[in-house]
């Protein structure tokens, strides 16, 4: 009987294979996640730091968005022309009320930095607009503020041996007729971390991510919602903002602008102002005027400011590469996808400023940037921003270190009820659970090993 | 050759080598890194001493006028504020790079400020609007609601101001400082663009009938606690700054790579110059065509902290700063470092220093004009040409000069960014 003396070729190339996807392992993470934007530094002032790639002359025009982000707005007239405007109605006076240094806000009870958004299902929610604005100017009166009671969670803590408790928030001394029927949405500002990055990415991109049949049958379902794009006169995939209700960086600080501080843009030229109330006569009647309240050339200085600021680094911390690992081992990338491809372009002030070479970056925003279903334990009680309740964009977790440091100040997912990254991992649901479950059945060194990576992050 | 003439000429050669020695090792005489580091530090201390210093005789001076007010004492006391701003706005150039002045000023040269959380402000005043502090007028005011949490005011003192200060974490809430004190002194400028600076009455001090505005008692007490609040924080950082001080700032400094060190002198330079005086102080005031982002807005006294921004620049470069009393301070500078690896650089450098300073200059000539000046707040103005253009030459010069830095550097083998921090 004849013996085989060598293995066939066939054959190794099968054990290679197998022993290969055995253990399958990703490329390292890098440090550098916001690419040429990243930048190493402890400092407590890391997210107001310019990306390292400026000129000098962009440094300047930087300077100027700054200005225009930090400082108070005042109610026009004023003797600061450029910086009045503000209301009649609004949320807060400058960006960084709500941004502070330009991270996130604090939830109702500590000061401004969360809004409700109000559903457009509910009875009355005419007299009140798109949001809630708790602050007016002298001479109006605001339209409520914000109130809260607390809902425990039963079901969810039961399960997962975390104390996990959120608010359901509504209108208190609401001044412009009854709120009852109405139904809310509480977001709380984010952190201004790569949002310049996220603009780069291409529409195609997105649009090629989404899947929102399942055809690949992985229980993920992302959607890329279209939203209508002023500048460019034409729908693109959203990417902004809890709800991913807008396509441009530009947009979305001209609709805050719009919303949060009545201020209103060449992209939003109608007032913010519910026909309920009384002293939107007079705002609409400065509104005839075809200048906006902020020009043109400063909208273009704050959009600037904010896309080129710096991203901070992803810590070397000892847990980093293997809670990477376990990071995609669970599915969280799936959604959180690790890394996407840019093009760089600086986006200047002036057109003679954006003559940089075009390149490929790659970029680690931890975000497909689309749209899931998380399942009831998130979801509000209406649609809000043209997106169902229970819809929520794939959180960015770029900079979660930094906003999960100190355990007393954190707040993370849309209302900021997570007091912790445990617990925002807890409250996941919806195309989440699949990882939610893995997660659970994680170790306790294992879970730490991935809260750690999280935390470098 | 005779003897003598052996001589005489071995005496000429000597002479004739001798001096081409000595012009050769005029140059030669090498300044190492560690003697520029050690000089650095020495300017900070000299400078932060001379800010202690003039705010001590400015306190000397609201001291007199807070006895007897009236309208000399007044002005003395606003001299003095002026004096005072002289080496502070030099010291500046020390801010950037350096963490122990970086996260300290804030407490003393915060701007621009929400003047009606201190005091009464006209009746068309909207900077409040949205901002917790902004009408909580401290000086009217023995108890203070902060949404529902009473503070009690009825003391003014160095602790309660620290406590407001910055309050509700908005950086427009500015009880002390420099600028508190400006406002104190001069009251709101409410000339807009035109001529003229805050014209606050000294009788808001009087004591009795003749007080104005009300509430004199505790708004002298204000301007005298502020006071002493700038010299303690003051005398503080001279401190921080003076030799032979265990674990002061200074012996860290020096305990670092030389390397790191001229990286954050660079550092402080080229930010001041760029993202602070170009950015924030001129470029936005041009943008905005605002008072309100005018530095030091109540006194008219922009110019001049704009121009001591400028020589506090000019000041590290060179290793020199003359102290108020006059007196010249010297010695191994960063130029000399750069001369000594590339003098082309350094001329280079030194050219665009003094561009500025004479941009500078006719930004504080036209201020001080005996006929038609114009401060600060007139050249932003909407459609100001001449102020446009004044200002436009400054930023210009401010961006040449930042150029030069990072050739400077570079011509040293020093990357301004690698500042340890």
């Amino acid at each position: 009987m004849p013996r085989p003396r060598t293995i066939s070729p066939s054959l190794l190339l099968l054990c290679a294979l197998i022993a290969v996807s055995a253990c399958k392992s990703y490329p390292p993470l890098p440090l550098d996640s916001g690419a040429s934007y990243s930048l190493t530094s402890d400092s407590p002032r890391i997210l107001e730091q310019a990306q390292p790639q400026l000129s000098m002359e962009q440094k300047l025009d930087w300077a100027v968005g700054k200005s225009f982000a930090n400082q108070a707005w005042v109610s026009a007239p004023a003797s600061t022309r450029a910086r009045d405007g503000l209301g009649p109605l609004f949320n807060a006076n400058s960006c960084v009320a709500c941004h502070q240094h330009n991270g996130q806000g604090q939830l109702p009870e500590h000061g401004p930095g969360l809004i409700l958004r109000i559903a457009t299902s509910g009875a009355n929610h005419n007299a009140y607009g798109e949001q809630l604005q708790d602050h007016a100017l002298l001479g109006s009166q605001a339209e409520g503020q914000i109130g809260w009671r607390d809902i425990a969670s039963p079901g969810l803590a039961s399960s997962h041996q975390a104390n996990l408790s959120h608010r359901q928030y509504f209108i208190e001394q609401a001044r412009y007729g009854d709120t009852n029927s109405m139904a809310f949405s509480a977001r709380l500002a984010p952190a201004l971390i790569g949002m310049g990055l996220l603009d780069r990415i291409s529409d195609e991109l997105l649009i090629k991510r989404s899947d929102p049949e399942d055809r690949d049958r992985n229980g993920i379902s992302g959607r890329a919602a279209l939203r209508w794009d002023e500048q460019q006169q034409k729908l693109r995939p959203g990417r902004f903002g809890w709800k991913a209700s807008q396509a441009s960086l530009k947009q979305q600080v001209a609709l805050a602008f719009s919303q949060d501080l009545g201020i209103r843009s060449t992209i939003y030229s109608a007032p913010n102002c519910p026909p309920s109330v009384p002293s939107c006569d007079h705002e609409f009647a400065l509104s005839q005027n075809p200048e906006p309240e902020i020009s043109a050339k400063l909208l273009n200085a704050v959009t600037h400011y904010i896309a080129n600021l710096a991203v901070p680094s992803i810590q070397n911390t000892p847990d980093l590469q293997a809670g990477y690992q376990l990071f995609i081992k669970l599915g969280c990338a799936n959604c959180h996808i690790p890394a996407t491809e840019i093009n760089t372009a600086a986006v200047g002030l002036q057109a003679s400023l954006t003559s940089v070479t075009m390149q490929k970056e790659t970029i680690y925003p931890f975000s497909d940037l689309l749209l899931h279903d998380m399942g009831p334990g998130l979801a509000d009680s209406a649609a809000t921003d043209n997106t169902p309740a229970a819809e929520w964009r794939t959180a960015p977790l770029w900079g979660l270190g930094m906003r999960s440091r100190d355990d007393t100040q954190t707040r993370l997912l849309h209302d900021g009820r997570a007091n912790s990254i445990k617990e925002a991992i807890h409250w996941h649901g919806g195309e989440a659970e699949g990882s939610l479950q893995n997660y659970q059945q994680l170790d306790s060194h294992s879970q730490t090993t991935l809260l750690n990576f999280l935390k470098a992050l | 050759m005779s003897a003598l003439f052996r001589h005489a000429f071995v005496l000429i050669a000597c002479l004739v080598l001798s001096c081409f020695a000595q012009a050769e090792a005029q140059p030669e005489t090498k300044v190492n890194a560690l003697a520029v580091v050690k000089h650095y530090a020495d300017l900070g201390h000299a400078i932060y001493s001379d800010a202690e210093s003039s705010a001590r005789q400015l306190q000397i001076q609201i001291d007199a006028f807070l006895q007897a007010p009236d309208q000399k004492g007044l002005i003395a006391a606003q001299k003095a504020w002026q004096t005072a701003r002289i080496p502070y706005q030099q010291s500046e150039a020390f801010r950037f790079g350096n963490p122990v002045v970086d996260d300290w000023e804030h407490q003393l040269n915060s701007w621009p400020l929400d003047e009606g959380l201190i005091d009464y402000v006209a009746e068309d005043y909207f900077a409040a609007l949205g901002n917790i502090g902004g009408d909580l007028n401290i000086i009217a005011n023995a108890r203070i609601n902060l949404g529902g949490e009473i503070i009690d005011a009825s003391t003014i003192n160095a602790e309660l101001l620290r406590g407001l200060h910055e309050l509700g974490g908005s950086a427009a809430n500015v009880a002390t400082g420099y600028h508190a004190i400006e406002f104190l002194l001069w009251g709101q400028d409410l000339h807009g663009h035109e001529l003229g600076a805050g014209e606050r009455p000294y009788t808001d001090y009087s004591q009795g009938a003749q007080c104005t505005h009300g509430n004199c008692d505790r708004r002298a007490a204000y301007l005298r606690t502020a006071v002493s609040i700038l010299v303690e924080d003051l005398s503080y950082m001279s401190q921080q700054w003076a030799p032979n001080q265990a674990g002061n700032y200074r012996s860290q400094l020096l305990a670092l790579n030389n390397q790191i060190v001229l990286a954050r002198i660079f550092n402080g330079m080229g930010s001041l110059s760029l993202g602070e005086l170009g950015g924030e102080r001129i470029k936005v005031s041009l943008e905005a065509n605002s008072t309100e982002d005018e530095h030091d807005c109540f006194s008219d006294n922009t110019h001049w902290s704009h121009y001591y921004n400028g020589l506090g620049i000019e000041n590290v470069y060179l290793g020199r700063y003359q102290r108020l009393n006059g007196d010249i301070l010297r010695g191994p500078s960063l130029s000399d470092l750069v001369r000594q690896a590339n003098p082309h650089i350094d001329k280079k450098t030194r050219q665009a220093l003094s561009a500025t300073m004479a941009s500078l200059k006719v930004l504080s000539d036209t201020a001080e004009a005996k006929e038609k000046p114009m401060k600060f707040d007139m050249l932003i103005a909407e459609g100001n040409q001449r102020g446009e253009d004044i200002l436009s030459a400054i930023l210009k010069d401010l961006v040449a000069q930042t150029r030069a830095f990072e050739a400077a550097a570079a011509a040293i083998n020093i990357d301004p960014t690698a500042t340890g921090l």
